[in-house]
């Protein structure tokens, strides 16, 4: 029996709350409903206090995402063969293509190199040796190979392969161990982290380099990526090659050959650069976390700790209540707009703050992350002020697609 | 200066087309923003984080399989979420027998002092709240989940629930007055 001028007054508290105001702003709104609303939005708060530490959810969403992606994958509509053959052949065809591939021209075809005719008949005998079950594996490094080959004797041609990507300075990166160069706009680089896997599109030039056409995540890297700058390329037990335009120079296949970038002048210390005939002075780059240009890498520096955004959060308050600035947080997680930061966005901090938005003596739950900071002052008046700027975000003006039954619709 | 904006803004609309065109970072993205409101509902409706953890599970799962199969939303991504989760938890509990409407009586105010009461709630550990929230019918936590919890606006949460916004009103304030009256009950069998 309560009346409905008591029941709208509450709902009309619950938005306002939603939109950063206090209880007492909201009882002020309200004087004949003074104390039965302060209990009830007491009371309601409670809801809030209840969810889970930022420690167990984090904990949740990483034990839960390999989940999500291997159901993603699974979900794939089957991956398209590589050049130049489309699965619209089907098993049948390809087991054909390989008999006839064994009689005759396979032999013929495994020295072939992108660019000679009987290139395609091997990546023909592949596809059809995977459809039965062979190892990509073994294949991919294959690409690689015949990528260095075609780069060292100066062809010009398409190419496609994959690897992981463990390096990048600028605009030259280091995929599969060959030095590849992704210029601004290449499709799917921005995408891109380093430790991941990618297929990777490109061209070579008579000049020896290899130019990235399109970028492609196959696999994320498993761990984020190391945030020391390192000065060496990948540890050097990896092979690599020596890639100059100096027409007399012979492949070195040692184990521990100098990698070179003709177009990165800066010496390091750790390997002597090679300089054959008339090759320009090559030296090892400078390998750092941030690039100069291209993506930015968010990392973790030694110490800190990540931290999902709760509503009622700012950049400024997180800034201040762990030591750090904002501009700080903004660069080591390569964000390049503070007003758009989203409740649950996770990003990494010098310590792990107080929970957002507690009225000035109010505990905070038992359950918060370390539970060893009661009743510190919150900035609230100045949160509070700025919050009511996103008002239309919150769900106040988002009713323009709320009533849309699309929920089900099939096209495209 | 810096203001927080929640997931739902149209920037959404096209991370959901990326997605569907089959970028996985655009998905893990999604996964990323909208895990945390997801889990935090579900959990406060369950009593097991391990549970937890599996219904928001088959909730991404669903997202993602949808995703693939060009069913999923193309707008109101948090809206379609929290349905499926809905839809999770419905199925995991089986037939919900509704809970009567209401077996406990309306709470009024009886004294204008409630400095007591509030202080008694600050004392309460989530562990207890939640427990009293699970003693609601199924729609009363989720409308008091929703609005008070992930402070969703009254027709989005209408939307979600599938009510009108005037059932909306009315479920979120018999829902306040019957949690308090459970957490009154449990202050007297604490000190009893």
């Amino acid at each position: 029996m309560a009346d409905h001028d008591l029941i709208n007054a509450f709902n009309d508290c619950i938005d306002r709350l939603a939109g950063g105001q206090t209880v007492d702003d909201c009882l002020r709104a309200y004087p004949q409903h003074t104390s039965a609303l302060r209990v009830l939005l007491e009371t309601g708060r409670l809801v809030q206090r209840a969810r889970p530490s930022s420690i167990e959810l984090a904990q949740a969403q990483e034990r839960i995402r390999g989940r999500v992606l291997d159901a993603w994958h699974t979900a794939a509509v089957p991956a398209r063969a590589p050049y130049p053959l489309r699965p619209l052949l089907g098993l049948a065809a390809s087991l054909v293509l390989l008999f006839a591939a064994l009689l005759g021209s396979a032999v013929a075809s495994q020295n072939s190199l992108p660019g000679d005719s009987l290139y395609g008949i091997k990546r023909l005998a592949e596809t059809a040796q995977m459809a039965l079950g062979a190892d990509p594996a073994a294949f991919e490094a294959r690409r690689r190979d015949e990528i260095r080959q075609v780069l060292q004797i100066g062809r010009a041609v398409d190419v496609d392969f994959s690897g992981e990507w463990t390096a990048a300075s600028g605009e030259d990166w280091l995929v599969g161990d060959l030095p590849l160069r992704v210029l601004a706009g290449v499709p799917g680089a921005e995408t891109a982290r380093l430790g991941d896997t990618l297929n990777i599109r490109a061209y070579t030039t008579t000049q020896g380099g290899l130019i990235a056409r399109r970028i492609e995540v196959v696999k994320p890297g498993l761990l984020p990526p190391t945030p020391t700058p390192t000065l060496t390329a990948p540890p050097t037990a990896t092979p690599t090659m020596t890639v100059t335009i100096a027409p007399t120079v012979t492949p070195t296949a040692a184990a521990t050959a100098t990698l070179t970038l003709t177009s990165t002048p800066t010496a390091t210390p750790t390997t002597a650069p090679t300089s054959t005939g008339t090759a320009s002075p090559t030296s090892l780059p400078q390998l750092t976390q941030t690039p100069t240009s291209g993506v930015c890498q968010r990392f973790q520096p030694p110490g800190w700790v990540e931290y999902a955004i709760q509503p009622g959060d700012t950049l400024s308050r997180l800034a201040a209540a762990t030591g750090t600035t904002v501009q700080e947080i903004m660069r080591i997680n390569c964000l390049t707009n503070p007003r758009l930061v989203v409740a649950g966005q996770r990003v990494y901090l010098p310590s792990l703050p107080p929970p957002p938005a507690l009225s000035p003596g109010e505990t905070p739950p038992s359950g918060s992350p370390g539970g060893t900071q009661p009743g510190a002052p919150q900035d609230q008046g100045n949160d509070n002020a700025n919050d009511n700027d996103d008002d239309d975000s919150r769900g106040k003006n988002d009713n323009s697609d709320d009533n849309e039954d699309d929920d089900n619709d099939n096209d495209d | 200066m810096i203001v927080i904006v929640l997931p739902d803004i149209p920037v959404e609309d096209r991370l959901l087309a990326q997605a569907r065109q089959g970028d996985q970072d655009a998905v893990m993205k999604i996964y990323n923003s909208y895990f945390p409101p997801i889990y935090n509902f579900i959990r406060l409706r369950v009593d097991d984080p391990t549970l937890a953890e599996d219904l928001t599970s088959e909730v991404f799962i669903k997202l993602v399989t949808a995703l693939r199969g060009r069913s999923a939303p193309r707008h109101s991504l948090r809206g379609w979420l929290f349905q499926v989760a809905r839809n999770v938890l419905r199925d995991h509990f089986g037939q919900m027998r509704r809970l009567s409407t209401q077996a406990l009586d309306e709470w009024l105010p009886d004294s204008p002092d409630s400095d007591p009461e509030l202080h008694f709630m600050r004392t309460l550990s989530s562990d207890l709240i939640r427990r009293a929230l699970r003693s609601l019918s199924p729609d009363q936590q989720e409308v008091l989940i929703l609005r008070f919890g992930q402070m969703l606006s009254l027709q989005e949460t209408a939307d979600i629930m599938g009510k009108q916004v005037g059932a909306i009103k009315s479920i979120q304030f018999r829902a306040v007055g019957a949690l308090r009256q459970i957490l009154s009950q449990m202050q007297v069998e604490r000190n009893g």
